[in-house]
Parts: structure tokens; sequence; C-alpha cells
């Protein structure tokens, strides 16, 4: 979208009167459908979810939560709150051409440079008031730490409550009490406002839901072990990832991942790649991607490098047991890797290398998850160790304008032609 | 077997014949809005001065970041392993390049076959790079060519701490303003972008020989200041700003060979 066709009072007006009405989304859904008529049939659930959490931010049947994406959904979905995730929007935002717009708007407002693109695109929605406001704000701190503070100014913007989960760093019994307990004492205030106490069969409902996706995407990543790659890890990282972080519990979700592994499995049998001829396979880390235009994509191809599988794809925790609410929802966010001493995260990069075949490693250290960058370096002399050579790919995932065309393929040509 | 390698660059374009084992002529021209053009005049001129025909020329591959934007090279290939292939053939015994151009400044780690290990690159601003050592030189009223000789003859320290390019010329502005001597504040500048580089090359492993290429290994009030920080071999051709081109020319040669 140009920019001039926002930088208009009556028009920003318009688009906030569309953007907060549920009808809205029924109209782009039903074009999309024509428009994607030829997409696989998961990118069309894909949408069908992106729109229906839409016109539900909308309508508010249910209390709409704002939350981060290592919070996990399940949680939300037994207490019949509406989950939505900003920093997911934002993606999506960028990938048509809107954040910088969105960017500029907060940037004007004091939002700080150096807080995450993903946040400032999300700021910059709110305050335009394109997007219908929350009825309450629940985060943990897990991995990204721009996120509290942005949930926390959100809370006061809307003056409505503020639940912070604070992560352990260690992956042990007593952070597991720590965290339940927290995810308990939410979970009870939350009760007893809105009377949605959580009773065992919805427990058992949506924990059920959400292992029985789990174990459509440990399928999945287990078909992506193939040689030619089955799925693109370019495609992994945008609707797909939307879905593994938000749909887990959702009926949809299931839907989803039962879909795209079912057209997986038919690529493996039927042995077509991504790449009609792969020569490199790249594993991609970190668990975000660029989301607006770029040509990252077409340096890969044009030189047959495919993105095999990413870090953000793996499935770390087990199986959630009903039985144990708290506990099982804590440890899965507890077992997560890229929580705790940098070893951990070492140790499954360098797994994966070897499970999927890998030929080099590309970690795109997005400027503002300082929790991930900040460990490159050590992976990198550990791969390199090991005659796994690795790509520290500095840039921006929301943010074009710290994108260089020319020099991101300087480096991704030059890794390549390394690699051969 | 004669070939051709075109270093096109942001500041400056590289052409080069080799034949066989001897560099016959080069050529360097500024870089202008006419790419194509211009690699292609400045290919002529090389090939006038070595005697040769275009159509003689067995394989062309281009580099640089206007690399893709040259149709009559049979190949595009980055200037990372260019820089790599020709700093191995100018000294076998390099296992380091320290490629300080235009645009970007580049440390790249090889091995005995010109191979690159592994290698890093200067982040989005142009801090460190040459095009930085223009802006200080117009800021001074000193040629650019003449830096290196001018800081030879400072006997006073001066550390210029802002890195940034504008904020930079503004301090260096500052300092003229206080009556420093100009060659003072151009040591302080070498200083500060070869402590900027070797901050870089220090996340690599750096190995002697370490070869310095790109236009600014020809200031050498820059190189006495690399040489300083880095405390190590370091070996400077005779021609800096070509080992680049040269180094497509050998690709192109490969190129050659494997058909």
């Amino acid at each position: 979208m140009p920019d001039n066709f926002l930088n208009d009072d009556f028009k920003s007006a318009l688009i906030k009167k569309i953007a907060k009405n549920s009808n809205t989304y029924n109209i782009i859904k039903a074009g999309s459908k024509l428009y994607f008529r030829k997409s696989p049939e998961s990118f069309k659930i894909w949408l069908d979810f992106l729109f229906y959490q839409l016109k539900e931010a909308c309508k508010k049947r249910k209390p709409v939560v704002w939350t981060n994406i290592y919070t996990p959904s399940e949680f939300f979905y037994a207490l019949d709150l509406f989950p939505i995730y900003p920093e997911v929007i934002s993606g999506v935002l960028a990938s048509i051409g809107i954040a910088n717009y969105l960017i500029e708007t907060s940037e004007s407002k004091f939002y700080t440079t150096d807080l995450c693109s993903f946040y400032r695109v999300a700021a910059g929605l709110v305050l335009k008031d394109w997007f219908p406001k929350p009825d309450l704000i629940i985060s943990s701190s897990q991995l990204c730490d721009g996120s509290t503070k942005f949930f926390r100014n959100m809370s006061k913007y809307y003056n409505c409550e503020y639940y912070l989960i604070n992560t352990p760093y260690y992956d042990d019994l007593n952070s597991q009490k720590y965290l339940a307990a927290q995810l308990e004492e939410i979970a009870y205030k939350i009760g007893k406002v809105n009377g949605q106490h959580l009773r065992n069969e919805k427990i058992n409902y949506f924990f059920n839901l959400s292992n029985q996706t789990r174990e459509y995407i440990i399928k999945l990543n287990e078909f992506r072990k193939n040689v030619p790659s089955p799925l693109s890890g370019w495609d992994a990282m945008a609707y797909i990832l939307y879905m593994f972080f938000s749909s887990l519990g959702a009926k949809k979700g299931l839907r989803f991942y039962h879909t795209l592994y079912q057209e997986t499995e038919e690529k493996v049998n039927r042995k077509i790649g991504v790449l009609k001829e792969e020569k490199h396979r790249i594993l991609w880390l970190h668990q975000v991607r660029p989301y607006y235009k770029n040509e990252i994509i077409q340096n890969l191809k044009e030189n047959k490098a495919v993105i095999s599988f990413e870090e953000v794809s793996y499935v770390y925790w087990q199986a959630l047991d009903p039985q144990r609410p708290w506990e099982s929802l804590a440890q899965k966010m507890t077992s997560n890797f890229g929580v705790g001493p940098i070893e951990r995260r070492i140790k499954t990069v360098y797994n994966l290398v070897r499970e999927y075949k890998i030929d080099g490693v590309i970690h795109f250290s997005q400027r503002g998850c300082r929790q991930s960058c900040g460990g490159a370096y050590i992976i990198k002399d550990f791969l390199q160790e090991k005659g796994i050579p690795m790509l520290i790919l500095d840039g921006d995932g929301a943010d074009s304008r710290n994108y260089s065309k020319g020099q991101t393929r300087t480096r991704i040509e030059a890794f390549l032609e390394m690699l051969s | 077997m004669t070939v051709a390698g075109l270093d096109v660059g942001s500041l400056t374009i590289k052409t080069l014949i080799l034949e066989d084992e001897k560099i016959k002529s080069f050529t360097i021209i500024p870089t202008g809005a006419d790419v194509n053009k211009l690699t292609r005049d400045c290919l002529e001129m090389t090939l006038k001065k070595s005697g040769d025909d275009f159509k003689n020329l067995s394989s062309i591959v281009a580099t640089g970041y206007g690399r893709i934007n040259i149709p009559f090279a049979d190949k595009s290939i980055t200037e990372i392993t260019c820089h790599a292939l020709g700093a191995n053939w100018l000294n076998p015994e390099t296992r380091t390049v320290i490629d300080i151009g235009g645009q970007d400044s580049k440390v790249i780690s090889i091995d005995k076959n010109g191979r690159v290990v592994d290698f890093i690159m200067n982040d989005k601003c142009a801090a460190g790079t040459g095009r930085f050592l223009e802006v200080m030189a117009q800021a001074l009223g000193v040629k650019t060519e003449e830096l290196g000789n001018e800081s030879l003859k400072s006997k006073k320290k001066i550390t210029i701490s802002s890195m940034c390019t504008v904020f930079a010329e503004s301090e260096v502005i500052s300092l003229v303003a206080e009556g420093c001597a100009k060659e003072d504040i151009i040591r302080g500048l070498h200083e500060s972008i070869s402590n900027r580089i070797c901050s870089m090359a220090c996340r690599l492993r750096l190995e002697n020989i370490i070869t310095l290429t790109g236009g600014v290994a020809k200031n050498t009030g820059m190189v006495q200041a690399l040489k300083k920080r880095l405390k190590a071999k370091v070996y400077v051709p005779e021609e800096p700003q070509i080992v680049g081109a040269l180094g497509a020319a050998i690709a192109a040669r490969k190129i050659v060979y494997s058909e």
C-alpha cells in the first residue's frame, strides 16, 4: 500500500471504522477464499482462522486477552478466553506493507527505536485505534524482554488488568512449581471475575486437542527430514508459525495441522521438493524472518538452497497431562530450549543439524530479540568446531528501513559460495 | 587463455585481464549512474591496454555490488569469494583478508587453497569504510589520496570518539575550529577506523598472513594504524584495489577449466 494513501486523517478514520467492524472480516474472508482458491487447503484454513480471530476480537463474544507467543494458548482456550497475539498480527501487517507507517506512528509518540519493531507496529495500531481493545492482558517474560514493558504500557492505555507470568531461568521442579502457582492464581482471579472456572471436562477437551495437534506437528517435522525438503521453512515461519503459536488447543488448529500433514505426506510420497534441484539444506535459527517485501528467499532459491527446517518449529514439550494442568503447562514453558543456559539451545540446534542433514545454518539476528542474538556467536563457534558453517544475518523482522537488499544478498550468496 | 574479471564497486569499477599466470592490464574508474555502460567502457580500456579483443575473452566474471547488472558477464560471484581468490593468488600464505572498500569492510578467513572458511562484514552504517574517509577528507579540505601521507606527519594523538559518519564529521569540524592540526585529526580518524575493523576482525580466528585489500589499503597511514593494532604479519599488495577483479578473473579461468 503506498504510504501517501494512509497519510490522510479522513482515510485513517475510515480504516478505523472498517477495521473494527466484525462484518469486514466476513467480507474479506469471502473475497480471499475466491482469490486463494488454488492455494493449498492448509493455507485456506489459516486464512479462515485469521479472519475468525479478527472477527471475534471485534465481536467479543468471549473476553479478548492480548498475550505473547510463548504463553501457552491452551491456557486461554481452557479458560474460555479469546487470545490475540499483537506481535503475530504485526508480522501479517508487515507482509501487506503497512508496518512502516505504523512504526512511524508509534515513534512519533515516543516509542523508542530500541523497542522490538513488532511491538512498535502493534503500538502504532493501538495509537491509530485500528484494532479493538483487549479486555485483559496476560503475557509471560519467556524469551522476549520487550513484550513485558509493551503490555504494561498497553494495560495503562486501555485501563485493563495485566498479569505477567514470570518464567524462571532454570528448568527444574522448583521453577515448575513457581510457574504452576502463578498460572493457577491467574486462573482463579479470572474465574472470580467472569465466572469461568477451570473444570476437568474443559481441561480434558482442550488439552486433548492440543496433544493431538502436537502429534501431527511431530509427524510433519519427521517428514521434513526427507530429501528433497517437502516444505519450505520460509512458509513455516509465516502462516504455519501463526498457527503454531496461537492454535494449540483450538479445533481449527488440529484441522490445520492434520491437513498440512496430509499435504506434506503426499509430497514426500511423490518425491516433490520445494526446489527442483536441492543443493544446500539450511537450518534457520531464531523465531522469525523478515515479513516485509524482501529478496532473501529468491537469493536462496537462485543458489539452490532451501530452508529445510527452522528451530522455532521444533516440538520441545511433552504432551500435556489433564490430571496435572498447571504443572503440565508450567513444564511446557520451562522445557523451551531457548530458556536457560545457552548449552541447552546449542544441544538442540546440533541435533537438528544432524537430523535434518543440514549443510549450513543461518541465524537471523532480529534486532529486537536480544535474548536470541546474544548467543549467536557462541552457537557459531560450537558449530564451526563441528564443521558446520553458520552465517549471522543481522536484520529486522518488521521494520524494512533496516533492510539493505544488496548487503543482504552479498552475505547470503557469499555464505552459499562457501558451502559450495 | 585470456579471461576478464570485473569488480563493480560502490565507488569505483575495476576491470582486469588475466592471461595464464600474468596480469596483462587493469583499469580503475569511478562508478557512475550507468553501471553497465561504464563497466563495458572500463573493460574496453583494459582490453586496449593489453592489446586484446572482447571476442577473444574465454570467460568474464563480475563481482562487487553491481555484479548482477552486467549482462555481458558469464557469471557473477560475490566479492568475498573473489577477494579470497585474489589474495591467495598474490600471496598463498594469506589466511586472513581484510578488505576495506567504499561501502563496506569485510574480514575473510581463508584456507591454503583460497577457499572462504568464514567471513564477517560491517553492519549497515558507513563507519569503517572508504566512504567514511572520503567524507572526512572533504571536511578537512584534503584529497582522499593525501590522507595517508598527511597522517604520517602527526606528532600528537587525538581520539575521535564518534563512529557515525555524520557525528564524526561534526567532531572533525569542531577539532579544526579548536585549532587541532589536520595531520593529528587524520591520524585519529585512521586509528578510530582501525579499532573498529579490528574489533570486528577479532570475532574471527585471525591467522597470519593478513592481506589488506580494497582502496583504503592504499592509504599508508591507515595501513600503519592497522598494523599497530593487529600486531600481525600484514601484507599489502602493490595494487590492493584490484584484488577483487583479480579474484573474479581467477574464477573466470576456473569456469573455463571446468567446462
